[in-house]
């Protein structure tokens, strides 16, 4: 059995969820928000493990052979702001669920897609970019810092233009609204403000301007490499999420690229990764790996049939695939 | 001390829904699936040609691959 671990509203899951019917696969997906009303038992000494779905309690030892960790819910994620209780009541809850969910690590022979520890570790932004360049990635120049002196001297000598971003998840959930923070071009008449360079840590990187977008979505063996472009006159900017009208488009890249990508998920033990690299001056940097990125909107747009790559590793049916 | 990071000046609003879901989506517990119910239809969201509401990344921008798991193996 393949297992699902999902919220009910990531669509991107829909693709899978369809495609794995089709194949009359056998699956489950728990939208984990819904365990609250459904339930999980956990039995010891004699291992059990049940997740409870729509009145039924589906018994998974013995029967998973595949997890795709796909964003699972919250226990409050349905609840409007006003009904939740405080934040620190709902981290205690959600610690409970975390908790007991880890019960399924103790699944024996199961094929992660990709393991959240796994996933959790590809976050770092530094590790992410200190292993593209061991493994032989052009990366942009770096500096990590919270040092307004330092981080002024990065920017003179990147000829006063640099590219700031946050170095962890950059959405900002307020009560009455969330915030995100999109990657900016930086100058040294914005970094004005030492306190707030020091509070927290920031990543500062080479300006590489003009440069080509792409996002290459690695899938066990498989490559999908798609080039991003502007639908108007004007180039994409900085950040092309920004942007609205882009165009996605399957490409090749060099070999030399792909197999680069490849490696690259592979070696830090992930099935699936989403890497975004710029091409500027002839060269392809790596900019970051989302080890849990999104490509429901490549699979409409572009064409691009992760879909059926992914399931093919859920049942282990990869083995005979090639590169695309 | 000033405590507010230097970033957030950048920050924008985010459109995206959030996860206490939407009137125009409903999620068919039978198929597992999200359904578009503003249309007539209810075709599966997935299948919607129209581009708004949370069908896929450029409807979840913000929330979607940068949202990360919020560390939830932790």
């Amino acid at each position: 059995m393949i297992l699902i671990l999902s919220n009910k509203w990531d669509v991107t899951v829909d693709f899978v969820v369809r495609e794995l019917r089709n194949r009359g696969a056998q699956f489950l997906r728990i939208n984990t928000e819904d365990l609250v009303r459904d339930g999980i038992e956990v039995h010891l000494p004699e291992f059990r493990l049940v997740l409870g779905k729509t009145g039924q309690a589906i018994e998974l030892q013995n029967q998973v052979k595949s997890i795709w960790y796909r964003r699972p819910g919250r226990a409050f994620d349905q609840l409007p702001q006003e009904q939740r209780p405080s934040p620190a009541t709902q981290q205690f809850v959600n610690d409970q669920w975390y908790s007991c969910l880890e019960a399924l690590e103790l699944l024996p022979e199961i094929r992660w897609i990709n393991h959240p520890k796994h996933n959790d570790r590809m976050e770092s932004k530094v590790r992410q970019l200190h292993l593209a360049s061991q493994l032989g990635f052009v990366i942009p120049r770096t500096l990590i810092s919270n040092s307004h002196t330092v981080i002024t001297r990065f920017c003179s000598d990147e000829g006063d233009n640099i590219v700031g971003k946050s170095l962890y998840a950059p959405l900002i959930e307020e009560p009455e609204q969330d915030y995100f923070i999109f990657s900016n071009i930086v100058s040294t008449c914005d970094l004005n403000e030492q306190a707030g360079l020091q509070v927290a840590p920031t990543i500062f990187q080479q300006l590489l301007s003009p440069k080509t977008d792409y996002r290459v979505t690695v899938v066990g063996d498989r490559v999908f490499p798609v080039r991003l472009t502007s639908k108007g006159e004007s180039p994409l900017p900085l950040d092309w999420r920004t942007q609205g009208d882009v165009s996605y488009e399957l490409c090749d890249l060099p070999e030399p690229i792909t197999t680069l990508c490849r490696d690259y998920v592979k070696q830090n033990e992930l099935y699936f990764g989403a890497i975004d690299l710029v091409e500027f001056d002839g060269e392809f940097y790596f900019l970051e790996i989302n080890p849990n990125g999104e490509w429901g909107w490549l699979e409409k747009s572009a064409g691009v049939r992760i879909t059926e790559a992914i399931c093919d590793l859920l049942q282990h049916e990869d083995v005979a695939h090639t590169n695309r | 001390m000033n405590s507010i990071p230097f970033l957030i000046r950048y920050a924008k609003p985010c459109i995206s829904p959030g996860r206490a879901g939407s009137t125009q989506y409903s999620y068919d517990t039978d198929a597992d699936m999200v359904r578009w119910i503003a249309d007539p239809s209810s075709p599966f969201a997935i299948d919607a040609s129209d581009e708004s509401g949370p069908m896929t990344k450029k409807a979840d921008i913000e929330k979607g691959e940068d949202a990360k798991d919020r560390r939830m193996w932790r």
